[in-house]
């Protein structure tokens, strides 16, 4: 009976002990790598800001051999515990990904194809291939209007983004996705922004079915 | 008539089979930034206007935005939030993204709230607090600037990075350190009149600083650790010890040496030991920079004549010579992607500028062929989109590599030199 409550005593120590251990550990923060960078101010940070409190004076210091010729060096202790965090902190618990505002309503294209031009699908006659390749034609002017090629990318020949993009019968693009990119991601970012500002095509001159998916590809400037 | 009637014919035909294949193909009529929008914020003046200009500021260095002049905007009056601005208003104007800011002063604190949103479509991409001294707010806009980047293109942080170069003060030469954009500008070492300091260089993981130093009568190495703040002596030879380069893998730097008689660059441990000789040529070799992969060390040697840039593959130890134009090329750097070197070029007039060319010597192209001021000492941006230099004005200026106006990050003038770009330390 006796050695259980040693044992019960021991034991109770051995787990106050590890979890203070735990405790201690967890509450000592690891100093982020900026501190070090919080010397004292020659420059001011910022036109029009005051220095309030954040001036520090060098601590005196023996020059050690090797740093012999310097008369100080920089001083990131002084300052590292009130070294600020530059992280983003969650004030309003706002979601980042919300919509702000009602988005712009676009200019949409004038509906010039019409969608009793539908060729069948047995083959297009002559009047209806006119009818197709003007549409073709219209898409390509749509999208050259919001798009063009992002600078600050290395232009290659064989740069190229596709999307995948739904059109129903009335033009609306239902929905659109990256369907080949270009490897390059400021590229494919401009081509999706670009799509973005595109709600409504004209109507293609397809018959037989309620939406359709295109495939868009967009290559940069001749000549680039 | 008739003798356009093929052509039609086949336009026809194309555009059909294309539209058969449900296959369109668009080309842009032109390269453009990123349009961004960014009314004054809310909030007290003499917050609010240094943080929208240094917004402004960053938003020019990251070379993929431009900011859309605030006087063609329907309205000139602040927008705090989202919530409160009409996006039509900024759609009208072709913006492509929308910023808005507040700051509310809370004591000496500050709380900085800033927004972006996508105009065509009103989604939110960024949204952040920060809530800081306000002195100090500058960090706060290099987060969230760095987290824009990401969210609204996808690219890398770069201005939670530093830039070390020489400031020339008081008769001396001394380390000096800026933010990215050039914020918070110090010394970092104070020199006595008559000190020389050149050629830092910044370790692969930010915590140390490569350094050139006549602190004892000689150019030696010295190792700057930043944390804790500590100065050692790193290569003391008899003679020249200069151009320090770290290698990206290894704990190793690279330095040019003279103490067998002839300028070489040689290869050390971080405590100088382990000394490897990688050049031994004829004539100087100078200005190491490695490849990110470690495989390849770019370097200017004048060995064939006058000062080139050549490139040693470091197993092989095999040689090659990469630049041909005009008098002199020094001063190679890699990008941090390892497809491009910069350098600076001096030309058939005498003027030193930036240029560019891929990692095998081919597409040389000067950067600025019609700048007033010369250009030198270039250095990669973390990402190696960008370019930091000095100006013959005395200036640090950060370019793109496709020619764009550079952006000046230094006011004072006639005082640095040298810079050097460290990693994003978060």
């Amino acid at each position: 009976m006796k050695s259980l409550k040693v044992y019960v005593i021991l034991s109770l120590f051995l787990h106050t002990a590890f979890f203070g251990a735990v405790i201690f550990t967890a509450s000592r923060k690891p100093r982020p790598a900026y501190d070090i960078y919080e010397v004292s101010i020659v420059a001011a940070p910022l036109p029009g800001y005051q220095t309030q409190g954040r001036s520090v004076e060098p601590r005196p210091q023996v020059p050690s051999r090797a740093a012999k010729g310097f008369e100080q060096i920089a001083k990131a202790q002084a300052v590292k515990d009130k070294a600020p965090s530059f992280k983003p902190i969650d004030l309003e618990n706002a979601s980042s990904r919300s919509k702000a505002a009602e988005p712009p309503e676009m200019e949409e294209p004038e509906d010039r194809a019409s969608s009793s031009g539908a060729y069948p699908s047995a083959g297009p006659s002559a009047g209806a291939r006119v009818k197709v390749n003007m549409w073709v034609a219209e898409v390509q002017a749509t999208f050259r209007s919001v798009w063009q090629a992002p600078y600050g990318v290395p232009i290659k020949k064989d740069l190229k983004a596709s999307f995948t993009i739904r059109v129903a019968r009335n033009g609306e693009i239902l929905s659109k996705q990256l369907l080949l990119g270009s490897g390059n991601i400021l590229y494919d970012k401009s081509v999706e922004l670009a799509l973005n500002k595109i709600r409504k095509l004209p109507p293609p001159p397809i018959g037989g079915e309620a939406a359709a998916d295109y495939t868009i590809t967009f290559i940069p400037p001749a000549g680039s | 008539m008739k003798r356009f009637l093929p052509l039609l014919l086949v336009l026809v035909l194309v555009g059909t089979l294309e539209a058969q294949n449900n296959q369109i193909v668009v080309q842009a009529q032109g390269i453009k930034k990123m349009r961004v929008a960014m009314p004054t914020f809310a909030g007290p003046a003499d917050l609010t206007t240094p943080t929208w200009a240094q917004i402004k500021k960053d938003i020019e260095i990251t070379g993929v935005f431009e900011l859309i002049d605030p006087k063609a905007y329907v309205s000139q009056a602040p927008v705090g939030a989202l919530a409160q601005a009409n996006l039509k208003d900024y759609a009208l104007i072709g913006a492509d993204f929308l910023i808005t800011g507040s700051i509310e002063r809370m004591g000496a604190n500050a709380t900085l709230r800033l927004e972006a949103a996508e105009v065509a479509t009103g989604r939110v991409i960024s949204r952040y607090a920060y809530r800081q001294p306000a002195n100090i707010l500058y960090g706060s806009v290099h987060d969230f600037m760095d987290r824009y980047l990401k969210d609204s293109l996808g690219l890398s942080a770069i201005f939670s990075s530093r830039i070390v170069a020489v400031l020339k003060t008081g008769g001396a030469k001394v380390l000096y350190t800026c933010w990215a954009d050039g914020s918070a500008g110090q010394a970092i070492i104070k020199g006595r009149p008559g000190d020389l300091v050149l050629s830092p260089a910044w370790s692969p993981d930010g915590q140390r600083i490569a350094f050139v130093s006549y602190a004892r009568g000689n150019p030696d190495l010295y190792l700057y650790q930043l944390f804790p703040p500590k100065i050692t002596p790193l290569s003391t030879y008899r003679g020249l010890n200069s151009a320090p380069a770290f290698l990206p893998r290894e704990r190793k730097i690279a330095a040019t040496l003279s103490k067998d008689g002839n300028q070489d660059i040689y290869t050390m441990d971080l405590n100088g030991g382990h000394l490897n000789r990688l050049t031994n040529a004829w004539g100087i070799d100078t200005s190491p920079s490695f490849s990110p992969d470690g495989r390849f060390m770019a370097f200017c040697s004048d060995s064939g004549g006058s000062p080139q840039i050549y490139r040693m593959d470091l197993s092989s130890k095999s040689i090659q010579r990469l630049t041909f134009q005009g008098r002199k090329n020094s001063e190679p750097v890699y990008s941090s992607r390892g497809d491009v070197i910069a350098f600076t070029h001096m030309g058939a007039d005498g003027r030193f500028r930036m240029a560019v060319m891929q990692a095998d010597g081919s597409g040389f192209k000067v950067l600025h062929p019609d700048a007033t001021i010369e250009e030198e000492s270039p250095s990669f941006s973390p990402d190696g989109r960008l370019l930091v230099y000095a100006g013959s004005d005395g200036n640090l200026y950060i370019c793109d590599l496709y020619g764009s106006k550079p952006v000046r990050i230094t006011s004072d003038g006639g005082r640095y030199s040298q810079p050097c770009w460290g990693p994003v330390v978060r």
